[in-house]
């Protein structure tokens, strides 16, 4: 069941509430007061939302076929992240990205470099000024991260200890616990050596690329975004290091996977990344039909954001295009026809999906 | 019930134009206007709490006697305790203050105030106090501490404040005190003394009522208001639901055993079972009560708003049997008076729903039926429609007849209430308590039917048996039965 209308009203109220910063988060002289201010007003405006984003997100079941934007800050529409978007679910939900930067505003920690993340931050908040301004017909905007708030101890426990499974999995001989990891290893050479061979070459950091450098060299150009591995290395040893790199993606496959089956959720990646991620998971929670039904939507709308990926929509205005692809169409029609040949989508080759795609959209995007 | 409070009895309050006034009520009158500690002056003190929350009642009443004591050397028009007041003044006094303030105490002690004081309107203290080290959340904590500790205006804590606030004004002079008097030694000594002592329970007393006395000369409009709305959408309800734990049920073996008996008495009294109209309603009354009793333990409604109508219909049917037998001396054709009372009630339904012409597949009367019951004495054309039961009497009146006062007010008046959808019934059912101080503890609904009531399925068979001890006095009972219950009144 889905009910639009207070959320409707929710998008107007917090495109008014994050406009009337803009100029503050472009003014290089803005203090970190200031923009502590504009975290605790966002996280504020939220938590006065939170009963009527709470109901409507339980009401939501796998028929509504409603997705959300995982494993991205934002829909970058600047790169037509809504074109990749739009095929994927009825209703289209992204988590609000100023609560989730507000994390890397809480840490005082000097090997952030602060003046890269203001800058992200202006370009996450000016992407979801325009996608309220432009498509709030096609896309929600909701906290999805601070609706656990109630439990929010509880589930990073429960995102940590899951992470370190995973983790510890990728060994010949598995550490029992992070402590033992940590005194057992002293650098990261150790650690690739002890990785077993076959899933060394699943733990892309960055991209496809990874697979040719060393374990070291995925963890620097990682960090390097952010932080720096010299100031990193001042504070933790590297056993601590290689557990926050390869834990954070753990940890976000998990919480993706959480949201997605608490709410009926689909979720809609679009980063090799986490994608790849998910499927090393994918066994653990394959049991779950409701996660099965959901992810098997992800990965179409994965293909599709591959194939389509770099596709010029230059020629086709958003709205007539989505009237193509609306109503998940797209996505449910390569479902019917895979069961039509007695398969779900995960037994058909990746070539199987992608030709389905092609014969779905090929009026409408022509090679 | 709590012996140690005084409550006014029932006997001390006085009727008025259908109303019963508490004895408070009564004499005051109209002029009495309440002015709720919490609702409306908690959130202006609640700066004030929250010094005392962080420094401990000794060392917080030194810290705000330092900030009184040194805003009244600054300026006596400046040592004011009300927050509404001190963010009205301009913004020169309100720095002067601050300052103050931050002077004497942490500037994060009242941080977490500024997620309801916000730039828009209180610029100034949100500069001072705010502090992004703490969260949101801790910050909501620390205000649901202060506010539960101090929402009821009795507490020890809210105590303190309301001396605080007395001194204030005696720094401001404000208020003058005669030397010799109570309030004044319990202004000096209040600080003092820790709770435990003895002469606190007086000096507590005269600081409560000497600062409520105060507040007839204030007003703060909307203030309060929007302290609580703000703080109550930020935080969420916590429903407090009510476990009653092991009751005493009703037993199986006493419905059985009656049912038994009911048995036994038409076998045994087959010729009255054809034609005597006496038998027939007592029988009739008896059996539709069991029914009732039986819906209750088999569909365990017992502890739900529906075991309480039931109460309520067996109840009201023992008393009409009893009020008839009591009457019959002077009516013989009582019995019969009740059941063409019943069949008029039918016909008036029947007629009228002869002109509506109800969706007969849908509705859940079954009017061929009806007709049928309606014409199974006499032609419905001979049937009048007496609107009088009996002899017009109210039920209250019929059940003080018959010597039933206490059934009357503790079973018929309380499951009235649920019968009828009156407020009580619905807020003690239907509606849950939420225990979130910064909610003033308002209800909501119950939309998880969690809350359940006390089972009612003992009292249905008390009452039964009041009933069939009743019936045992018209018509011999078993000896099974007599064995086993023996004095049912008991």
């Amino acid at each position: 069941m889905i009910e639009l209308k207070p959320i409707v009203k929710i998008q107007k109220e917090y495109l008014d509430l994050i406009s009337k910063y803009v100029d503050c988060l472009t003014d290089e002289e803005t203090t970190n007061s200031e923009l502590a201010y504009f975290f605790e007003e966002v996280s504020l405006f939220w938590r006065r939302k939170h009963e009527i984003i709470d109901f409507f997100l339980k009401k939501i079941s796998t028929d509504d076929k409603c997705s959300f934007l995982a494993g991205a800050m934002y829909i970058d529409l600047k790169n037509d992240g809504h074109y990749e978007f739009a095929p994927c679910g009825q209703y289209r939900i992204f988590t609000d990205p100023v609560s989730k930067m507000r994390t890397f505003f809480l840490t005082e920690s000097s090997a952030i470099n602060q003046k890269r993340v203001r800058d992200y931050l202006v370009k996450v908040v000016n992407d979801c000024i325009n996608v309220l301004s432009e498509f709030s017909n096609y896309f929600i905007v909701l906290p999805l991260d601070d609706i656990f708030s109630e439990d929010q101890e509880d589930r990073m426990a429960f995102l940590k200890k899951s992470s370190y499974s995973f983790i510890s999995s990728l060994f010949v001989n598995p550490c029992a616990t992070e402590e033992e990891f940590i005194d057992k290893y002293h650098s990261l050479k150790e650690i690739e050596q002890d990785i077993r061979a076959d899933l060394l070459d699943k733990l892309i950091l960055n991209d496809k690329s990874d697979v040719s450098i060393s374990l070291q060299e995925r963890i620097e150009k990682n960090l390097n975004d952010t932080l720096s591995l010299d100031v990193l290395r001042q504070r933790m040893g590297d056993a601590e290091i290689f557990l926050m790199a390869i834990g954070q993606f753990f940890m976000q496959i998990m919480d993706i996977i959480l949201i997605a089956i608490s709410y009926k959720l689909i979720p809609f990646v679009r980063s090799d990344v986490v994608f790849n991620y998910l499927l090393i998971t994918y066994p653990m929670i394959s049991e779950d039909k409701v996660a099965v039904t959901l992810l098997e939507q992800t990965t179409i709308a994965y293909i599709f954001h591959k194939m389509y990926g770099n596709y010029d929509f230059s020629s086709l205005t958003f709205s007539d295009y989505h009237s193509h692809v609306s109503e998940n169409r797209i996505i449910d029609s390569v479902i019917e026809k895979s069961r039509s040949k007695g398969k779900s989508v995960f037994d058909l080759q990746i070539s199987e999906i992608a030709s389905l795609i092609k014969e779905e959209c090929s009026s409408f995007l022509p090679a | 019930m709590d012996k140690d409070k005084q409550f006014s009895k029932l006997s001390d309050h006085t009727f008025k134009k259908g109303v019963l006034y508490t004895p408070f009520n009564s004499s005051l009158g109209d002029q009495l206007s309440l002015s709720p500690w919490a609702i409306e002056w908690l959130p202006e003190y609640l700066w004030l709490a929250l010094i005392l929350e962080q420094y401990g009642r000794e060392d917080g009443l030194n810290v705000v006697s330092r900030i009184a004591g040194e805003l009244s050397k600054i300026d006596k028009g400046l040592c004011i305790p009300m927050l509404s007041k001190i963010i009205e003044l301009e913004p020169q006094k309100q720095r002067i203050f601050y300052e103050v303030i931050c002077k004497w105490a942490t500037r994060d002690v009242l941080s977490p105030l500024t997620i309801i004081y916000r730039t828009d309107k209180y610029a100034l203290f949100y500069e001072y106090f705010s502090d992004f080290e703490t969260s949101i959340d801790e910050k909501t904590v620390t205000l649901q501490n202060v506010i539960e500790k101090n929402l009821f205006h009795q507490t020890n804590e809210a105590t303190d404040i309301r001396f605080l606030i007395l001194w204030f004004n005696v720094f401001a002079e404000r208020i003058h005190f005669a030397r010799g008097m109570e309030i004044t030694k319990a202004l000096v000594e209040y600080p003092k003394l820790s709770h435990d002592h003895q002469e606190m329970r007086l000096y507590r007393s005269l600081i409560r009522s000497s600062e409520m006395a105060l507040r007839f000369r204030e007003g703060n409009g909307d203030f309060p208001k929007r302290f609580w709305h703000s703080l109550g959408l930020l935080t969420k309800c916590r429903t407090f639901i009510i476990d009653y734990g092991e009751q005493v049920g009703g037993s199986v073996s006493f419905l059985e055993d009656a049912v038994n008996t009911i048995d036994y008495l038409m076998a045994n009294n087959k010729e009255s079972l054809l034609t005597d109209e006496k038998f027939s309603v007592c029988l009739g009354i008896a059996t539709y009560a069991l029914k009732i009793y039986k819906e209750v333990l088999e569909s365990r409604i017992g502890d739900g708003i529906l075991g309480r109508n039931a109460l309520r219909t067996i109840t009201e049917v023992y008393v009409t049997l009893k009020y008839m037998s009591l009457k019959e001396q002077d009516q013989p054709d009582i019995w019969k008076a009740f059941k063409d009372y019943g069949i008029g009630k039918y016909k008036y339904v029947i007629l009228k729903a002869r002109e509506v012409e109800p969706d007969l597949e849908k509705h859940h009367f079954a009017l061929p039926v009806l007709e049928a019951l309606l014409n199974e004495d006499k032609g419905e054309e001979f049937t009048n429609m007496d609107t009088r039961l009996f002899d017009n009497q109210n039920i209250r009146k019929k059940f003080e007849a018959i010597g039933e006062n206490d059934l009357y007010d503790l079973y018929y008046e309380y499951d009235t209430n649920f019968t009828h959808g009156l407020w009580g019934a619905i807020r003690e059912s239907a509606m849950i308590f939420c225990d979130n101080p910064s909610h003033k503890y308002h209800t909501v609904p119950d939309i998880t039917f969690e809350q359940k009531l006390r089972s009612v399925e003992h009292d249905c068979e008390y009452v039964l048996k009041k009933l069939f001890n009743q019936l045992s006095s018209f018509y011999e009972f078993p000896d099974f039965f007599i064995d086993k219950y023996g004095g049912l009144d008991d």
